[in-house]
């Protein structure tokens, strides 16, 4: 695939161009920005060892594409490639194409596999889309609609989405359209013919909703276009839409295919989750697991059983869940909502106790047999998205039956670090991977919408699914090299050289990330020279891991629940000290603010004897229950007590809403320093205490609180839902829903102002602390902490290094003009 | 005095450095009214870094060394179009120095006319585009005059700078076709083009480092 360089005095430019071409290409194609001067404030100018490097990132075997800005911008780029290797020079092609125009088609082009030259030619004709529609003649020599094409056998689609043939359909047609070998010329309703397998051309179209697109179609593979583009309309052409299902993730809905091809010598699969992996395979087939058709005479025990093994998988669904959230964030851990959903179907459970009471089958075999059922339905489902579903269906499927078999079909386990590769895997799989051990995926079955999919690109698993039959391919133990950008496989055994230039190609990648990591690791400061501060959330010792590789300036909240979880007892004292410690020695000595259990609400923990509550989340949550069970609280007390004596730790109090609660949690503090006093145990007077905030009122009793705390932390999920008196989960009333509404930014104004103030530290953890729109806001407010997933940090802090606080001191002044959610958000641009 | 010794072309580009500093508001003066007026900026930031370099410089095995190093850091220091410019009249100008650490007029001669060329190659331009090779050329042309002539030093270096100095005040007539000033079409006449003007002082400053004012 053909690499891209973009040239610019402007460090800023070359980078925006860089990732608007990126958005274009989904990240398939190589985009490397050269702007600027390799001086530390990136100066403007142009350095020909700074677009040297880039080609040389950039090389591929198709070559690399520079484009570039004027004036020493041409001649530097010129005077780089012939300090190149005389190997690479060749394969280096300067365009003089517009420089945006140009990279956008240039890179949708790349993304299809085209050669350097058709690239280029198509970066030339970038200008054609915007003469066209603004009525300006098409710039001469440019590649115009005259010559197309106009007969063969049609195609007719209708455009059905919203917003038309916009920029990112007009690439997936393309696309599509080029996976076939056929000559194709497109055109809107009665107009004029262009050239569809040319981005520029397509482009030009315009098409809007409700227009029929006609093709023109020569070649040999008419009805597999024609199936293609008729399942591109079904899906949207990939915009998202209303789905039938609850909250159907619609970010990455996506056309995807089976491809059976072999690319010279390569097994071609879709590459869904890029990188990398090179390692033995680990074949491990799992399409059928099998369930004997077993009766049984006893019914009543029978669906007894079953209903066990439903609640137990629920639970297990739930704790997964809530891991997904906490790691990967909202959007990810809703992927699982549709197994909860599932396994609350009454319409199929009753249907499966049908079985077991008509027929007397056992409830392992009813199960299989009625979500065998119901996968077979969704497979037939024409809407790609729903289709895909059907692996969340099999993944239901399979734990119950292991749950109710008590067998091990669904684990995957390995013992050494391998690329596994199995029939289908289900997102609650992928999230039990050993990520030490599983270096890379590659499934037979799958789609790049697929649950798991998702999850693996969260987790940063290279992954390849859609092998249609290819998999058998794939030999037990051989060494295999997968790229997950490409979707190639290639064995050893057949092509040892390309494990040779895979493994160069994947060095090259961990240099880049390697380079961003160190640029994350140097402090964030704005351009004004504001400093800033920041922090990661985990609940691990390999987040903190992961943390600091992305350069956290600190833990700005340690989750400490899952030290609680999936246990039959409280965690020991013992056990405590080991894990906080690991956390430290991870983050090296860097500050650290660990959170006091929170349970409750959303969170249950069995053997902590919560009670049935009918409103949790105004019950028994977070300090609370500490504070009613003193001996748990101790506990970790304790633990973190001893941690403060050899590491910059601070702890914090979650869920308080007055002062009492405050002077009773320091009050068992100090009653835990005097015990380890007299056991004549180390631990630290200068430990900060702080709290989350969370509960409203705490907006109004700062002052109060001053005294007793060094810092607060605020959690922005909880404090919206407690002050907008909205729960996020119900979609009946979650419309307004938004930490950026006026009235939580207002809560956030004055809770700022106060702190700063009274000279309290105030950092923020919650999800709008990820959201880059926000952080101008947050920043002229003042604040200067922000608290997020690890791998967000790098791009936390170059926001940060682009921002001047005092340029955007006017937006506190705005924020009193703002009077709904809609005006914040066309405010923000968001 | 026969030729030029390698410590005094060391000599020579630790001046153009202070030279280009003292001009700098000059040169960006000249560079606002045609162009984008960071030529003095630019050319000051590149000459520094060779100033940083000068030790470095000073103890390379010969004069292709010397230069080639010099050009290298010009290149990635400048970052305007001077910098691919004078990066390569550099580089080129080291090509036929290999092996020598002293120069004569001819071997002068030589050299800057390799760099010369190195400038039309990457720039495209000629004589008459109001660019700094209507300051070198002439400048070449009369070293060349010189090697026919059999000039000693000190003359070729005056003659040279004179036919320098000539050649960068006609481009205060000349239309600009190269460049951020080509943009400005007609509008360019009635300046000194600021390209020009710094080759003249780099040239100048070779020659004051050569002929000491009291000879």
């Amino acid at each position: 695939m053909v690499g891209i360089v973009i040239v610019s005095h402007s460090k800023k430019l070359a980078e925006g161009v860089k990732e608007l071409a990126e958005q274009m290409s989904q990240g398939k194609v190589k985009i490397f920005a050269a702007g600027g001067l390799n001086d530390e404030v990136g100066s403007i100018g142009t350095d020909p060892f700074v677009i040297k490097e880039a080609i040389e990132m950039a090389d591929s075997e198709d070559g690399v594409l520079v484009l570039m800005d004027i004036g020493s911008a041409v001649m530097n780029a010129e005077m780089a490639t012939e300090l190149l290797s005389e190997n690479l020079k060749e394969k280096v092609l300067l365009c003089e194409a517009p420089l945006v125009e140009g990279a956008i088609a240039a890179a949708a082009q790349a993304m299809s596999g085209f050669k350097l030259e058709n690239v280029a030619m198509e970066a030339r004709n970038g200008l054609l889309g915007k003469a066209t529609l603004l009525g300006a003649a098409p710039p001469t020599g440019l590649n115009g609609h005259s010559e197309v094409e106009t007969t063969g056998r049609e195609i007719k689609i209708e455009v059905p989405n919203k917003l038309g043939l916009h920029a990112r359909p007009s690439v997936r047609l393309v696309e599509l359209v080029n996976r076939f070998d056929n000559e194709v010329s497109v055109a809107v309703n009665n107009g004029s013919f262009v050239s569809a397998t040319s981005i520029s051309q397509v482009g030009t179209l315009g098409a809007m909703q409700g227009d029929t697109l006609v093709f023109k179609v020569r070649g040999n593979q008419f009805s597999e276009l024609e199936r293609t583009l008729k399942e591109f309309s079904l899906n949207n052409f990939g915009d998202s839409k209303e789905l039938k299902t609850p909250k159907a993730k619609t970010k990455k809905v996506e056309i995807s295919t089976t491809s059976n091809l072999v690319k010279g010598g390569a097994i071609l699969g879709i590459g869904v989750s890029k990188g990398i992996a090179i390692a033995p395979a680990k074949v491990l087939r799992n399409d059928n697991i099998t369930v004997e058709k077993t009766e049984i005479v006893n019914t009543i025990e029978e669906i007894g059983k079953l209903k066990g093994a439903i609640s137990k998988v629920l639970n297990e669904v739930e704790a997964i869940q809530h891991k997904t959230m906490v790691l990967f964030g909202q959007e990810d851990a809703e992927i699982f909502n549709f197994h909860l959903l599932l396994l609350n179907d009454k319409d199929k459970i009753s249907e499966v106790e049908n079985l077991i009471e008509k027929d007397y089958y056992s409830a392992a075999y009813s199960w299989y047999k009625v979500f065998t059922g119901l996968e077979q339905k969704y497979l037939k489902i024409d809407d790609i998205y729903l289709r895909e579903r059907a692996s969340d269906v099999v993944e239901i499927r399979n734990k119950v039956v292991d749950e109710l078999l008590d067998s091990k079909q669904m684990e995957l386990i390995l013992d050494e670090p391998s690329i596994l590769v199995v029939d289908e895997i289900g997102p609650a799989q992928t999230l039990s991977l050993d990520t030490s051990k599983v270096l890379g995926i590659v499934s037979q079955i799958g789609g790049e919408t697929s649950h798991a999919t998702i999850l693996a690109r969260s987790l940063g698993i290279p992954a390849i699914t859609g092998l249609n039959g290819k998999i058998d391919a794939i030999k037990d133990n051989f060494l295999i090299a997968i790229d997950g950008s490409t979707g190639e496989i290639w064995s050893e055994k057949d092509y040892p050289e390309m494990i040779v230039q895979l493994q160069a190609k994947k060095e090259v990648e961990e240099k880049i990330k390697k380079e961003r990591f160190s640029k994350a690791k140097l402090s964030a400061n704005s351009s004004d020279g504001e400093t800033f501060k920041v922090l990661a959330n985990i609940s691990s010792p390999k987040e903190a891991k992961i943390a600091y590789d992305n350069g956290a300036d600190g833990i700005g909240l340690y989750r400490t629940e899952f030290l609680y979880m999936d246990q039959e007892t409280p965690p020991t004292e013992d056990e405590q000290y080991a894990v906080y410690k690991e956390v430290c020695e991870n983050m090296k000595g860097l500050p650290i603010t660990i959170r006091t259990l929170d349970v409750g609400g959303d969170k249950p923990i069995p053997y902590l004897g919560i009670p049935h509550e009918d409103n949790p989340f105004l019950g028994l949550r977070g300090i609370r229950y500490c504070l009613q069970n003193q001996e748990i609280f101790k506990t970790q007390l304790r633990a973190l007590c001893r941690i403060s004596a050899d590491y910059d730790i601070g702890i914090m109090y979650p869920m308080v809403g007055m002062v009492e609660e405050v002077l009773e949690a320091n009050a068992i503090l100090e009653e835990v320093r005097e015990d380890l006093k007299r056991d004549g145990i180390p631990f630290s007077d200068d430990m900060k205490v702080g709290i989350m905030v969370e509960v409203p009122s705490v907006a109004f009793i700062l002052p109060l609180l001053a005294e007793e705390l060094d810092f607060i932390s605020i959690g922005t999920n909880d404090l919206t839902q407690y002050l907008l008196a909205m729960d996020r989960e119900n979609s009946g009333i979650s419309k307004h829903y938004s930490a950026l509404h006026p009235a939580v930014l207002l809560a956030l104004r004055v809770i700022l102002d106060e702190a700063n103030r009274l000279g309290i530290e105030v950092s923020l953890c919650g999800e709008l602390a990820m959201n880059p729109q926000a952080t101008n806001l947050l920043s002229a407010l003042g604040l200067r902490r922000y608290s997020m997933s690890g791998p967000a940090i790098p791009r936390m802090k170059d926001t940060i290094r682009n921002m001047n606080v005092g340029q955007i001191k006017y937006l506190c002044k705005k924020l009193d003009t703002w009077r709904t959610l809609d005006s914040v958000k066309s405010a923000l641009n968001i | 005095m026969e030729t030029i010794k390698q410590a005094q072309v060391i000599n020579w580009l630790e001046k153009t450095a202070h030279v280009i500093g003292e001009n700098k508001d000059y040169l960006t003066k000249l560079d606002s009214d045609i162009g984008d007026a960071d030529h003095g900026f630019n050319m000051e930031r590149g000459f520094n870094k060779v100033l940083e370099k000068i030790n470095e410089l000073a103890a390379s095995e010969d004069l292709q060394a010397v230069l080639k190093n010099t050009g290298m850091t010009l290149l990635s220091s400048i970052g305007g179009a001077s910098g691919p410019l004078y990066g390569s009249f550099f580089l080129q100008a080291a090509l036929p120095l290999e092996g020598k650490t002293e120069l004569t007029v001819e071997d002068l001669a030589n050299s800057f006319g390799k760099g010369v060329d190195g400038i039309k190659a990457r720039g495209r331009a000629s004589k008459g585009e109001k660019t700094m090779i209507d300051t070198l050329e002439p400048a070449i042309d009369a070293l060349l005059l010189s090697v026919k002539n059999k000039d000693s030093i000190e003359t070729a270096l005056s003659n040279m700078l004179a036919a320098a100095e000539e050649g960068m005040k006609f481009t205060i007539d000349m239309i600009a076709t190269k460049g951020r000033a080509s943009y400005l079409g007609d509008r360019s006449i009635g300046h000194q083009d600021p390209g020009a003007t710094s080759s003249f002082l780099i040239l100048k400053t070779l020659k004051e480092s050569i002929i000491q004012p009291n000879s």
